[in-house]
Protein backbone atom coordinates (compact mmCIF):
# COMPACT_ATOMS: atom_id res chain seq x y z
CA UNK A 1 0.00 0.00 0.00
CA UNK A 2 1.65 3.22 -1.27
CA UNK A 3 0.85 6.77 -2.22
CA UNK A 4 2.94 6.28 -5.36
CA UNK A 5 0.98 4.17 -6.68
CA UNK A 6 -2.00 6.94 -7.12
CA UNK A 7 0.78 9.12 -9.05
CA UNK A 8 1.44 5.91 -11.34
CA UNK A 9 -1.44 5.56 -11.97
CA UNK A 10 -2.11 9.51 -13.04
CA UNK A 11 0.94 9.33 -15.18
CA UNK A 12 0.47 6.30 -17.12
CA UNK A 13 -2.92 7.53 -17.79
CA UNK A 14 -0.90 11.36 -18.82
CA UNK A 15 2.07 9.32 -21.12
CA UNK A 16 -0.89 7.11 -22.92
CA UNK A 17 -3.21 9.24 -23.56
CA UNK A 18 -0.46 11.41 -24.97
CA UNK A 19 1.06 8.61 -27.09
CA UNK A 20 -2.10 7.93 -27.82
CA UNK A 21 -3.30 11.19 -29.78
CA UNK A 22 0.22 11.18 -31.18
CA UNK A 23 -0.99 7.48 -32.85
CA UNK A 24 -4.49 8.69 -34.01
CA UNK A 25 -2.71 12.07 -35.84
CA UNK A 26 0.14 9.71 -38.00
CA UNK A 27 -2.74 7.63 -38.33
CA UNK A 28 -2.15 4.79 -36.76
CA UNK A 29 -6.22 3.96 -35.19
CA UNK A 30 -5.08 -0.17 -34.60
CA UNK A 31 -2.02 1.08 -32.99
CA UNK A 32 -3.53 3.71 -30.66
CA UNK A 33 -6.32 1.15 -29.34
CA UNK A 34 -4.05 -1.52 -28.72
CA UNK A 35 -1.77 1.04 -26.35
CA UNK A 36 -4.93 2.51 -24.42
CA UNK A 37 -5.48 -1.07 -23.94
CA UNK A 38 -2.14 -1.71 -22.91
CA UNK A 39 -2.47 0.82 -20.32
CA UNK A 40 -5.75 -0.13 -18.59
CA UNK A 41 -4.28 -3.42 -18.73
CA UNK A 42 -1.23 -2.62 -16.61
CA UNK A 43 -3.35 -0.18 -14.51
CA UNK A 44 -5.96 -2.98 -13.56
CA UNK A 45 -3.56 -5.16 -12.37
CA UNK A 46 -1.72 -2.55 -10.01
CA UNK A 47 -5.56 -1.33 -8.95
CA UNK A 48 -6.43 -5.29 -8.29
CA UNK A 49 -3.52 -5.84 -6.08
CA UNK A 50 -5.09 -2.91 -3.82
CA UNK A 51 -8.52 -4.12 -3.77
CA UNK A 52 -7.16 -7.61 -2.92
CA UNK A 53 -5.14 -6.10 0.09
CA UNK A 54 -8.15 -4.22 1.14
CA UNK A 55 -10.00 -7.16 0.99
CA UNK A 56 -7.98 -9.61 3.22
CA UNK A 57 -7.70 -6.02 5.52
CA UNK A 58 -11.28 -6.11 5.49
CA UNK A 59 -11.78 -9.97 6.18
CA UNK A 60 -9.22 -9.77 8.59
CA UNK A 61 -10.47 -6.55 10.51
CA UNK A 62 -14.51 -7.62 10.42
CA UNK A 63 -14.06 -11.08 10.76
CA UNK A 64 -16.14 -11.75 7.40
CA UNK B 1 0.81 6.96 12.42
CA UNK B 2 -0.95 9.22 15.06
CA UNK B 3 -4.10 10.80 14.38
CA UNK B 4 -4.01 13.84 13.11
CA UNK B 5 -0.85 12.41 10.67
CA UNK B 6 -3.66 9.88 9.88
CA UNK B 7 -6.04 12.83 8.48
CA UNK B 8 -3.43 14.70 7.17
CA UNK B 9 -2.46 11.86 5.02
CA UNK B 10 -5.94 11.00 4.11
CA UNK B 11 -6.62 14.76 2.93
CA UNK B 12 -3.81 14.43 1.00
CA UNK B 13 -3.99 11.09 -0.73
CA UNK B 14 -7.70 12.04 -1.27
CA UNK B 15 -7.52 15.61 -2.96
CA UNK B 16 -4.39 14.41 -5.58
CA UNK B 17 -6.65 11.77 -6.48
CA UNK B 18 -9.11 13.70 -7.23
CA UNK B 19 -7.23 16.26 -9.26
CA UNK B 20 -5.62 13.94 -11.22
CA UNK B 21 -8.92 11.96 -11.78
CA UNK B 22 -10.25 15.13 -12.99
CA UNK B 23 -7.19 15.51 -15.44
CA UNK B 24 -7.29 12.38 -17.01
CA UNK B 25 -10.95 11.97 -17.33
CA UNK B 26 -11.21 14.52 -20.19
CA UNK B 27 -8.75 11.48 -22.08
CA UNK B 28 -9.31 8.73 -20.48
CA UNK B 29 -12.11 7.69 -18.34
CA UNK B 30 -11.44 4.50 -17.64
CA UNK B 31 -8.09 5.35 -16.14
CA UNK B 32 -9.35 7.87 -14.19
CA UNK B 33 -12.17 5.32 -12.72
CA UNK B 34 -9.26 3.29 -11.67
CA UNK B 35 -7.28 5.71 -10.30
CA UNK B 36 -10.25 7.17 -7.94
CA UNK B 37 -11.08 3.31 -7.03
CA UNK B 38 -6.86 2.71 -6.10
CA UNK B 39 -7.04 5.68 -3.84
CA UNK B 40 -10.28 4.80 -2.29
CA UNK B 41 -8.70 0.98 -1.17
CA UNK B 42 -5.17 3.17 -0.44
CA UNK B 43 -7.33 5.32 2.18
CA UNK B 44 -9.50 2.70 3.59
CA UNK B 45 -6.70 0.54 3.92
CA UNK B 46 -5.04 3.03 6.12
CA UNK B 47 -8.19 3.79 7.80
CA UNK B 48 -8.40 0.04 8.70
CA UNK B 49 -4.74 0.16 10.00
CA UNK B 50 -6.49 3.07 12.30
CA UNK B 51 -9.36 0.63 13.64
CA UNK B 52 -7.83 -2.23 14.55
CA UNK B 53 -6.58 -0.41 18.14
CA UNK B 54 -9.64 0.57 18.64
CA UNK B 55 -11.46 -2.65 17.51
CA UNK B 56 -9.18 -4.50 19.86
CA UNK B 57 -9.86 -2.03 22.95
CA UNK B 58 -13.84 -2.04 22.32
CA UNK B 59 -13.51 -5.96 22.70
CA UNK B 60 -11.54 -5.69 25.77
CA UNK B 61 -14.35 -3.30 27.14
CA UNK B 62 -17.45 -5.65 26.18
CA UNK B 63 -15.78 -8.83 27.71
CA UNK B 64 -15.86 -6.53 31.27
CA UNK B 65 -19.13 -6.04 30.60
CA UNK B 66 -19.67 -9.97 30.44
CA UNK B 67 -21.88 -8.61 26.85
CA UNK B 68 -21.82 -12.36 24.10
CA UNK B 69 -19.20 -11.87 22.19
CA UNK B 70 -20.94 -12.65 18.86
CA UNK B 71 -23.21 -9.99 18.99
CA UNK B 72 -20.42 -7.55 18.77
CA UNK B 73 -19.36 -9.76 15.93
CA UNK B 74 -22.37 -9.77 14.14
CA UNK B 75 -22.43 -5.82 14.13
CA UNK B 76 -18.80 -6.32 12.70
CA UNK B 77 -19.51 -8.21 9.83
CA UNK B 78 -22.41 -5.89 9.01
CA UNK B 79 -19.97 -2.74 9.30
CA UNK B 80 -17.71 -4.46 7.02
CA UNK B 81 -20.16 -5.27 4.66
CA UNK B 82 -21.77 -2.04 4.04
CA UNK B 83 -18.05 -0.62 3.73
CA UNK B 84 -17.19 -3.22 0.76
CA UNK B 85 -20.79 -2.30 -0.68
CA UNK B 86 -20.69 1.35 -0.29
CA UNK B 87 -17.18 1.00 -2.13
CA UNK B 88 -18.82 -0.76 -4.65
CA UNK B 89 -22.03 1.46 -5.51
CA UNK B 90 -19.95 4.46 -5.20
CA UNK B 91 -17.36 3.26 -8.15
CA UNK B 92 -20.43 1.29 -10.29
CA UNK B 93 -22.12 4.89 -9.72
CA UNK B 94 -18.68 7.25 -11.02
CA UNK B 95 -18.51 4.97 -13.82
CA UNK B 96 -21.92 6.03 -14.90
CA UNK B 97 -23.54 2.47 -14.13
CA UNK B 98 -26.28 3.83 -11.61
CA UNK B 99 -28.39 0.20 -12.18
CA UNK B 100 -25.06 -1.92 -11.46
CA UNK B 101 -24.61 0.38 -8.26
CA UNK B 102 -28.19 -0.18 -7.22
CA UNK B 103 -27.72 -4.19 -7.39
CA UNK B 104 -24.72 -3.56 -5.23
CA UNK B 105 -26.69 -2.36 -2.94
CA UNK B 106 -29.15 -5.06 -2.86
CA UNK B 107 -26.66 -7.54 -2.52
CA UNK B 108 -25.81 -5.74 0.43
CA UNK B 109 -29.09 -5.58 2.19
CA UNK B 110 -29.61 -9.08 1.69
CA UNK B 111 -26.02 -10.19 3.23
CA UNK B 112 -27.24 -7.77 6.07
CA UNK B 113 -30.71 -9.16 6.43
CA UNK B 114 -28.82 -13.00 6.06
CA UNK B 115 -26.56 -11.82 9.30
CA UNK B 116 -29.13 -10.32 11.35
CA UNK B 117 -31.71 -12.96 11.11
CA UNK B 118 -30.49 -15.41 13.26
CA UNK B 119 -30.50 -12.34 16.32
CA UNK B 120 -33.98 -11.17 15.22
CA UNK B 121 -34.57 -15.41 15.62
CA UNK B 122 -33.00 -15.17 19.27
CA UNK B 123 -34.83 -12.16 20.53
CA UNK B 124 -38.43 -12.96 18.95
CA UNK B 125 -38.15 -16.43 21.16
CA UNK B 126 -37.09 -14.21 24.01
CA UNK B 127 -40.16 -12.11 23.26
CA UNK B 128 -42.32 -15.39 23.03
CA UNK B 129 -40.69 -17.03 26.20
CA UNK B 130 -42.12 -13.74 28.19
CA UNK B 131 -45.41 -14.07 26.67
CA UNK B 132 -45.58 -17.70 27.81
CA UNK B 133 -43.94 -16.98 31.23
CA UNK B 134 -46.78 -13.89 32.09
CA UNK B 135 -49.72 -16.30 30.49
CA UNK B 136 -48.71 -19.05 33.13
CA UNK B 137 -48.51 -17.40 35.43
CA UNK B 138 -51.99 -15.32 35.61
Amino acid sequence: MDVDMIFKIAAIGIIVSVLNQLLVRSGREEQAMLMTLAGLIVVLSMVVTQISGLFTTIKNVFGL
Amino acid sequence: MTMSEMLIAATGILLCAAMLAVMLRVQKPELALCLSLGAGALVLFLLLQQLTPLLATMRRMLSMADFPSEYFGVVLKAAGVCMLTQLTADTCRDAGENALASKAELVGRVLMLVLSVPLFEKLLSLVVTLINGQVMSE
